[in-house]
């Protein structure tokens, strides 16, 4: 194993910072992007001249790097990462701003994202369904009416029933469950209680997914701070050690899942073993999972394939409370992209921040020392391990 | 103002599929070199890396791999609708994503057999779209 944990907790988070969450935030991605970092930056005890890199990513639809640092007047820098990427990324930017400070070249490194997710550019809308004509990759979907990743998903967790018994109310029980938890979660867009019977009564979106398995499409904006470890120990909160990181999966793909041998297998069973072992954990290690959720039906299949239950039995898992803030593995304390709000996926890395330094008030699970992060787009993910 | 779906654009990489669907035929690229099927069109084979491709017709005979009922979807589409992974007769894994037509959405069933026919859009453009076999 020599030589594969070179940047085991030689980065840690030391700062985070949000905007408000909501559907409509009258303002520029640019300035969601400014108030996030600098409220990222102060958190960490930090002005922005300590910043000496920057990473972010987006589809096109947040602000960029390089005009982010100008604003906030950054002196220096080593690194600036504009990555082009969705929920795969979130886990990703912050990996690659663990990187740059574990090889010594940044000292603290800024990692954002920011969206008008619902006022903007809505990413559960295709906008080549409204052109005449669509080439690429999209020539073989759009005509026929696969627009969104809602569709594409649903298509996974279709033959994740058909292969292993998984019901819609196995999805039920997760709204349900995160739903709970974003009540106790003042940033949270949605805070109204639902049952398993307003689940089933939530209208099709596309069958087997229904209203209430869909996250929220959110304004709003999140960043943190990537820290050396042994600067990290002097800054006011008790740093989230990085203690490993990962990137990828399989040849199967959610959007073009035409050159594998099987849908229900993802990302998480490529990358949690060297994930583990790099991070020196077992899975009974990991105290919460902020599992990336932009539909219900993604927690079940990387319960599973993160390893915290047997393949196929994710879905009576859930039913069971495991997810639960008192079960065996909690996941989504915030709330989750369901019910928080979505912020492609990187609220719920801090929100793992928040539980490890113990702050997460009334939603503060007992004694975090690993937390787990992930992300999710098409045939690939990232995935976090981070450490008190 | 009929609004209406989108049309399919051929490029180099494409044009011999949406030409056999003008002729009414399925045809996907096959690797010369181990005789792979390659769908949707690439460069190069994903078994052997050959980059010696060429279309080849197939029988259009599939079963239903996976599907969604899409009830909610712009006004040029009209819902609900059944979208979905046809697994091919031809190789195992060999798998298309289109409309599964002439069935109720309710009866639509894994693993139903499938065959291919074709929706004509314009003078140049067919759509290959499944019904029960």
């Amino acid at each position: 194993m020599k030589g594969e944990d070179l940047a085991r907790n030689r980065a840690a988070i030391t700062g985070v910072g949000y905007t408000p969450l909501s559907r409509d935030s009258g303002l520029g991605v640019e300035a969601l992007a400014l108030q996030a970092s600098l409220s990222a930056i102060r958190d960490a005890g930090l002005a922005p001249r300590d910043i000496d890199g920057v990473v972010s990513y987006g589809v096109g639809d947040s602000a960029q790097v390089r005009s982010v640092a100008q604003a906030l007047g950054l002196e220096a820098s080593n690194w600036y990462a504009d990555l082009y990427g969705g929920g795969s990324f979130s886990c990703l930017s912050v990996a690659n701003a663990a990187m740059a400070v574990a090889l010594g070249l940044c000292r603290h490194v800024l990692v954002y994202r920011a969206l008008n997710g619902r006022s903007g550019r809505r990413l559960g809308r295709s906008t080549s369904a409204a052109m005449e004509a669509v080439g690429g990759a999209e020539q073989f979907s759009v005509p026929f009416g696969q627009l969104a990743p809602v569709q594409s998903y649903g298509m996974l967790a279709r033959r994740h029933m058909i292969d292993y018994g998984t019901t819609t109310e196995h999805f039920g029980h997760v709204a349900v469950t995160l739903r709970a938890n974003a009540v106790r979660n003042e940033r949270a867009i949605m805070r109204k209680a639902i049952t398993l019977e307003d689940h089933r009564e939530s209208r099709w979106i596309a069958e087997p997914f229904r209203l209430l398995d869909c996250c929220q499409e959110t304004d709003g904006a999140c960043a943190l701070v990537v820290s050396r470890s042994e600067i990290a120990r002097d800054l006011p909160h008790p740093p989230a050690h990085v203690s490993s990181f990962a990137m990828g999966g399989s040849g199967a793909s959610a959007l073009s899942p035409d050159k594998v041998d099987d849908f229900t297998t993802f990302f998480p069973a490529h990358i949690a073993p060297g994930l583990y072992a790099r991070a020196g954990i077992e899975v009974g290690d990991i105290d919460l999972a902020a599992l990336y959720d932009a539909f219900t039906f993604l927690i079940i299949g990387q319960l599973e394939d993160f390893g915290f239950c047997e393949k196929g039995e994710g879905g009576p898992f859930v039913a069971d409370g495991q997810i639960t803030p008192e079960g065996s593995i909690p996941v989504g304390t915030n709330g989750g992209l369901l019910s928080e709000g979505y912020v492609h996926g990187l609220n719920n890395v801090l929100e793992a921040v928040s539980q490890l330094r113990g702050d997460a008030g009334v939603r503060q699970l007992e004694s975090v020392e690993v937390a787990l992060a992930s992300g999710w787009g098409a045939n690939v993910g990232s995935a976090l391990v981070l450490s008190r | 103002m009929t609004l209406k779906r989108p049309l399919p654009l051929p490029d180099d990489q494409t044009r011999g599929f949406w030409e056999g669907c003008g002729d009414r035929e399925l045809r996907l690229l096959c690797c010369e070199d181990c005789g792979t099927y390659i769908h949707q069109p690439a460069p190069m084979c994903h078994a052997c890396n050959s980059t010696r491709l060429d279309w080849k017709r197939v029988s259009g005979d599939g079963a239903l791999y996976t599907w969604v009922v899409v009830h909610q979807a712009p006004p040029a589409y009209e819902t609900p609708y059944v979208v979905g992974w046809i697994e091919l007769a031809e190789q195992p894994g060999l798998r298309i994503l289109s409309n599964v037509v002439g069935c109720p959405p309710a009866k639509v069933q894994a693993g139903m057999r499938l065959r291919v026919d074709f929706q004509v859009l314009n003078d140049e453009i067919n759509l290959p779209v499944f019904r029960p076999a």
